[in-house]
């Protein structure tokens, strides 16, 4: 076996392994046990690997041992994680004689704050709890909702009390389950909030961070509104959101009119922004400086969009796979989109273990990389390759691989299929660059000269018409979306059905050539 | 399609050239001599904008959220990213919630309010976006008239004198009510008035005879006194109200007070939002 498919069988293990955990919980001491009896195998592979014909099977041995080490330890992260110890937890829910207890908490915002008229609400770092005898220090996150009184914004000290609730799900949405994954088990409702003159005792690490992410956040803010300034609405707040993928502006009924289309994606940030970025700066930087001087700052230059962005999973995603692939053009090594994408997938996966069962976002973004990966390349060999970029046919066959990766899931998820979906994309997505350039341009021109915005801004409003009317008009049409409902272990069944008929696919076409 | 790339670069520089020329067609079309008012559709809340014969635009309050730009967007060209003044009817939030967000999109020349302190943390953020805006702020009690241009006035009819500086838990009571007068058309804007603040209006003596009314409160029982119909005389009644609200707005008593004046009403969650054009003598109503 070469050496990158046993990266590649280890790495797929590990995520199995997470899956695994994640659908039934297993005792961490049975993984304990697991990963040691994996260990002694390897090791003792390794060390009676002496005679050259029971090196074969030694090797064996050793790859067994190395998979269920790697499945073993996906599902002990996922366990640890789920578990989550904290002293917060002793501060949930707290009653007495029927009413809930207040504490006073003492951090900082971490995280822009999303408003909805005068409710606001964002995560806030605890670092401490102050009861009367004592502080007790803490570090974990909560999230914040109420009423805005004054405004404040990421990284400022608050004094903040409140009873701490547990989130409760009602209705379908796990809601307890999407604030765990962003690492949030507790809750404060309309809690009174003062800004603290005293200083927070904070690392080097973490005062590092907020003295970086902050002007990243004022720059983003103050560009954002520059755009709403320059752009007439709605197509301000979509500008707004495939260049930086802030939704909560866009009007709902536009919002719908993306489900129903199946275009919803480009209100995501994805790769494609990411590529966009890289080349963008490549190119800037190309003009002056040496090649490897000119990628690290491109990675930078990511770096700073994805904060800008959220982070969020599918952002995380294209940004960690950007920069491999930036990386090994600067060193000279070719790199493998199977393996990096799998590697991409493993190490947020060790970061946040929830991510791979609970998080859409992070499911369709691997699957639409997995549909261009996988899918693409066997559509090219039916259809006839043709080597020219950006053309429609191009297009067409690269929206239709991603779209046939992701449809089970959507499927699973929201129920409905959209009719529709691939010839609206076809007709809004080779507009993309210029709607994001021009965007983009005239938000910054806005920022340094207002009028000069508002003329850039027609251009970028004019091309935006344009896709919002394809969107609008198909959305509307009878059909465009219709109701579907498969269950789960169909969905699978239908992926792994999928990745069977892709290998027959590969091994066929491979045995004619 | 060898040069396609070409292509989409030429197929945007001609969706940009056709976009302009339709909105400066949309944007003749809208100086026209006619005054236009909009009574939008903003759910249960407020917003009424007006586009004066030689286009200058006042906003009278912004409806409860951020969606008010949707709607001026339907309205406005998107040439246009100005607002002549703003009047604020009181400090609700169903009248000033989409307030912050119209001031962070477009330039606002004046804000008209009568200038009481109210403790709500939505009129805490107007108050700051007020500031940071830059706006000229217009203190509004009675007398005052905004010059439109082309014979079209508004003046402030209430608060008699000015609240200012004056601490109030119940707004309604310095509500800011105005008459639009364009020739010989006349609507009177009564954001939520309620039936003493009409009593103390009839009282003053002021001439209340206007063609239009846009009714108080979104049509509530403590509104729209027969007193106030009496002096009123309209034509015609409209109310800006949310569909199925939890205040049951409007009340079945002030619609039969209506229809035993035989005044015809048109409602914002029945009809959407609906547009007056007047040349300054007739006018009519549409649907927008």
């Amino acid at each position: 076996m070469h050496k990158s498919q046993i990266f590649g069988a280890a790495l797929l293990a590990f995520l199995l392994g997470t899956a695994m955990a994640s659908a039934v919980a297993v005792p961490s001491n049975w993984l304990l046990i697991l990963i040691g009896v994996s260990f002694v195998c390897m090791v003792v592979a390794g060390y009676f690997a002496l005679s050259r014909e029971e090196k074969l099977s030694k090797q064996k041995v050793f790859l067994i041992g190395l998979i269920f080490l790697c499945f073993s330890g996906g599902a002990y992260r996922f366990s640890v994680a789920n578990a989550g110890q904290s002293v917060l937890n002793q501060f949930i829910g707290l009653e007495a004689g029927g009413k809930t207890i207040e504490f006073t908490f003492r951090g900082y915002v971490d995280g822009e704050i999303t408003k909805d008229n005068s409710r606001f609400s964002f995560q806030f770092r605890i670092k401490e709890i102050v009861t009367p005898k004592l502080i007790i220090p803490v570090n974990d996150r909560i999230l914040v909702q109420g009423e805005l009184s004054q405004p404040a914004k990421f990284g400022d000290p608050l004094e903040i009390v409140a009873p701490l609730l547990a989130p409760t799900n009602s209705g379908e949405f796990d809601y307890v389950m999407y604030l765990k994954k962003q690492g949030i088990r507790a809750v404060a409702k309309s809690p009174k909030i003062k800004s603290l003159d005293k200083d927070l005792n904070l690392g080097a690490f973490e005062k590092a961070r907020l003295s970086i992410f902050r002007p990243i956040f004022n720059i983003k803010n103050r560009f954002e509104k520059s755009v709403g300034t320059s752009i007439a609405s709605p197509n301000s707040a979509y500008i707004n959101g495939i260049l930086l993928g802030s939704r909560q502006n866009i009007p709902d009924s536009l919002r719908k009119d993306f489900n129903r289309t199946g275009t919803s994606h480009v209100l995501a940030i994805s790769g494609y922004n990411i590529t966009l970025v890289a080349e963008t700066l490549l190119g800037l930087l190309l003009w002056r400086w040496r090649r490897q001087k000119a990628i690290l700052i491109a990675i930078a230059g990511i770096a700073v969009f994805t904060v800008m962005t959220g982070a969020s999973a599918s952002v995380v995603r294209a940004a960690v796979m950007g920069s491999v692939v930036l990386i090994a053009s600067g060193i000279g090594r070719l790199s493998d989109a199977r393996n990096a994408i799998l590697f991409t997938a493993a190490v947020m996966i060790a970061f946040n273990p929830f991510l791979l069962v609970f998080d859409v976002g992070f499911q369709l973004s691997f699957a639409a990389v997995l549909g261009l990966i996988y899918v693409y390349p066997s559509l090219q060999n039916k259809f006839g390759r043709r080597d020219e970029t950006g053309g429609i046919r191009e297009i067409a066959l690269m929206t239709l691989s991603a779209q046939i990766a992701v449809l089970p899931l959507l499927v699973g998820y929201f129920k409905t299929i959209s009719l529709f979906s691939l010839p609206a994309n076809i007709l809004i997505l080779p507009f993309m660059p210029a709607v994001m350039l021009l965007g983009f341009i005239s938000g910054v021109a806005g920022m340094i000269l207002p009028i000069a915005g508002k003329v850039l801004g027609l251009a970028a409003w004019a091309v935006s018409e344009y896709q919002l009317s394809v969107v609008r008009l198909f959305s509307h049409l009878p059909w465009s979306s219709v109701d579907v409902s498969i269950s789960w272990p169909i969905i699978v069944a239908v992926y792994f059905f999928g990745a069977f008929t892709l290998w027959r696919l590969r091994t066929s076409s491979n045995a004619k050539v | 399609m060898q040069k396609s790339n070409l292509n989409i670069f030429h197929a945007v520089i001609l969706l940009t050239l056709v976009g302009i020329t339709l909105i400066s067609f949309k944007a003749k079309a809208q100086y026209d001599g006619l005054l236009r008012i909009y009574v939008m559709d903003v759910g249960q809340g407020d917003a009424i904008f007006i586009q004066a014969p030689d286009g200058n635009q006042v906003l009278i309050d912004g409806g409860p959220d951020a969606s008010v730009l949707d709607d001026l967007a339907k309205i406005m060209p998107p040439t246009d990213r100005s607002i002549d003044a703003i009047i604020v009817s009181h400090p609700h939030s169903d009248h000033i919630g989409g307030l912050p967000a119209v001031l962070e999109q477009y330039d606002v020349g004046a804000v008209v309010e009568a200038g009481e302190n109210y403790d709500s943390a939505i009129f805490r953020t107007w108050q700051q976006s007020v500031d940071s805006e830059g706006a000229q702020k217009i203190d509004a009690t009675a007398g005052i008239t905004l010059n439109l241009g082309q014979d079209a006035t508004i003046t402030v009819l209430n608060p008699l004198r000015s609240a200012s500086g004056i601490t109030t838990k119940s707004p309604h009571d310095y509500n800011v009510t105005v008459m639009l007068r364009y020739g010989q058309m006349e609507m009177l804007l009564t954001g939520d008035m309620e039936a003493d603040v009409e009593q103390k209006l009839i009282a003053s003596g002021i001439n209340l005879d206007a063609d239009i009314l846009k009714v108080g409160h979104h049509g509530s029982k403590t509104s729209t006194s027969s007193a106030l119909l009496n002096s009123v005389t309209p034509e015609v009644a409209l109310i800006s109200v949310g569909v199925k609200n939890r205040y049951n707005h409007p009340h079945l008593s002030t619609l039969q007070r209506l229809e035993d004046f035989k005044i015809p009403y048109y409602r914002t969650d029945t009809e959407g939002t609906i547009m007056i054009t007047s040349d300054g003598d007739r006018f009519i109503i549409t649907r927008k």
